[in-house]
């Protein structure tokens, strides 16, 4: 007696998981994959850390340090032109990290027209206390001093810089308020993006560092050699680097 | 019949399943919680643990790491350097604390109590939540001067810390959130409510006449600002201190950036504030009656500040004694004492040479 009902404990143990695994493949058997792979590149060249670039104001400069956050994912259904929201995911893209270039999430399979983000830390993450993975304050990320990420950073050298060893430093901050630098940035397929179930689908996006200085508002590394609190410069940087991504190509199996 | 048996140990085995998960989620295996301390009268707390379930292992871990000078860069600067338990967690009898290197805070370390009310810290407001607070001190070169990445290494050279974190999150994993969240569950428990001024209100205890009548004064002239029971409106107002020409701090407009906020700073709750002399965001007054003489000694063409102090007669001195007795009965002689805020190992991991 007591044998059996533990083999049907066994067996009933069996039966759920099985069960369970088969729900798990169905709601799976709907999905495919979008990946979104960054390369970073100054004007025409792809972008390599300490090496020589010019920008559009004809200053020449070279970057050590670029990362950037991107959180609030939207893809934008193409037919029923409601949006698939990514919902409390964030992405520090680093250029001395190449994995973090590639961000590759399971999407409901589908037809799509555009994938937005917000380049940088929604506000409500901003004020909610500690946080750890990509929003660990260990990243390097988040101005102890003054509560708050730094949505984006930008440093490196150049010969018209006045600052000690030509350095430039941009780290553009600021989520609420008048010198709010949070930017949606959208960025459309073009022919919409079909999404199969079990496929993945890889958009390939260029991040032109060039746009933080001129894009919208000239900034020359001589003026403006450094950038590192919220207010009016940093706005106006954030406008600039709102531009700097564009779709390159797009590979769908 | 085994087939309806299987079918009923399956249901079993389910609500078992759903069950557990709900008794993990959120606390962690073999903690014991601890439920937030809000004392009568008291408004709701702005921070209540939803996300950082209070526990007494998380307690517990958080009031070590709070008097643990090797979270500093020498070694021996810890949280409790310069909050002191006998001081209402303030730095006692100092205008401004001593940071590492023999270097100086440029503001009179404020107590710590009654923070899970706060919505903002620093008298500007610099920090938005008390889980991140401490990356401030930690970090300042004036103060702890530490990295958040060596203060996690040294920590983890510990194995009383990895058993202690285990106890409060389930794992050994020791990272930034994990600590900041211990630490949030230490500092938020610091409630102070148990002063003579709290047993009057109980009716368990009776002011005397002088406190009477300074209770009568607070009531008509201070109480705006210092809204009981908080005895802070969490607002942040200039009340016509010049601005120092050393320390040129302005106040909130640091961090807004408006000129409105201009010279504005934090009020500061009058809880224990016969214990936390020197006075005001740069500690210039010695003593409560001077405090209270500024509202007198101010300069008065300067008309930036606020309208309640503008446009009001300054207490008289007889005024100013009966409001300095009433000040005294909201010293917190329990939260000074109380053992469960006090150092786990006295002596031992602050002010003494790098173990």
């Amino acid at each position: 007696m007591k044998m059996k009902s533990s083999f049907t404990l066994r067996l009933a143990v069996c039966v759920l998981l099985i069960l369970m695994e088969h729900g798990y493949a169905y709601a799976q058997k709907n999905s495919g994959t979008i990946a979104l792979q960054i390369e970073h590149i100054a004007g025409n060249s792809r972008l390599e850390l300490d090496s020589l670039y010019q920008n559009n104001l004809g200053e020449s400069f070279s970057v050590r340090k670029f990362r950037y956050y991107i959180s609030n994912m939207q893809l934008e259904d193409a037919v029923s032109k409601k949006s698939y929201w990514v919902k409390d995911q964030y992405f520090l893209v680093d250029e001395a990290n190449p994995a973090s270039k590639m961000i590759t999430l399971p999407i409901p399979a589908g037809s799509y027209r555009s994938v937005s983000f917000l380049l940088g830390v929604d506000s409500i993450k901003n004020v909610s206390g500690a946080q750890t993975g990509a929003l660990d304050p260990l990243n390097d990320m988040f101005w102890t001093w003054r509560s708050g990420y730094v949505m984006a950073k930008l440093e490196g050298r150049s010969p018209v810089s006045g600052l000690p060893h030509r350095m430039f430093e941009y780290h553009i901050g600021g989520f609420n308020g008048t010198y709010n630098v949070l930017q949606r940035i959208q960025l459309n397929f073009g022919e919409t993006l079909m999404i199969a179930a079990g496929k993945k689908a890889t958009v390939n996006i260029n991040a032109d560092i060039n746009a933080w200085f001129s894009a919208v508002h000239p900034l020359s590394i001589a003026q403006h050699p450094a950038c590192t609190s919220e207010g009016a410069l940093a706005k106006q940087y954030a406008e600039n680097y709102s531009h700097m991504f564009s779709i390159e190509s797009i590979f769908v199996p | 019949m085994s087939c309806r048996l299987t079918i009923s140990t399956m249901i079993i085995l389910l609500l078992v399943f759903v069950a557990a998960q709900l008794s993990f989620a959120p606390y962690s295996n073999n903690v014991h919680p601890i439920k937030q301390r809000i004392p009568e009268g008291f408004p709701q707390p702005v921070y209540d643990y939803k996300n950082n379930p209070l526990t007494k292992e998380g307690f517990e871990l958080g009031k070590r790491l709070f008097y643990d000078g090797r979270l500093s860069k020498d070694g021996y600067t810890a949280c409790a350097s310069c909050h002191q338990q006998f001081a209402a967690f303030a730095d006692f009898e100092h205008v401004f604390s001593h940071g590492v290197n023999n270097r100086f805070t440029l503001r009179n370390a404020p107590p710590l109590f009654n923070l899970a009310w706060h919505k903002d810290f620093h008298l500007d407001g610099a920090i938005n939540h008390i889980e991140t607070q401490p990356l401030a001190p930690l970090t300042g070169l004036n103060e702890m001067a530490s990295g958040i990445d060596s203060a996690i290494e040294k920590i983890k050279q510990d194995p009383l810390y990895k058993k202690m974190f285990k106890k409060a999150f389930g794992s050994e994993q020791i990272n930034s959130q994990r600590i900041l969240y211990a630490l949030a569950q230490f500092t938020g428990s610091i409630v102070s409510a148990d002063s003579k001024y709290d047993m009057v209100k109980k009716g368990k205890a009776a002011f005397n006449e002088w406190e009477q009548m300074g209770y009568r004064i607070f009531t008509e002239r201070c109480a705006t600002c210092h809204t009981e029971p908080l005895f802070t409106d969490l607002q942040y107002h200039n009340i016509g201190l010049a601005v120092d020409s050393f320390l040129n701090d302005f106040g909130r407009m640091t961090i807004t950036g408006e000129k409105k906020d201009s010279l504005k700073f934090k009020t500061p709750s009058l809880r224990n504030v016969s214990r936390t002399a020197p006075y005001m965001h740069d500690g210039r007054y010695w003593g409560l009656s001077t405090a209270l003489d500024h509202w007198q000694t101010r300069d008065v063409s300067d008309n930036s500040a606020d309208s309640l102090i503008i446009n009001s007669t300054p207490p008289d001195k007889m005024e100013v004694k009966y409001l300095v007795s009433f000040l005294h009965t909201l010293l917190d002689t329990v939260l000074l004492k109380d053992p469960r805020f006090a150092d786990p190992l006295p002596g031992n991991l602050i002010h003494s040479p790098l173990q």
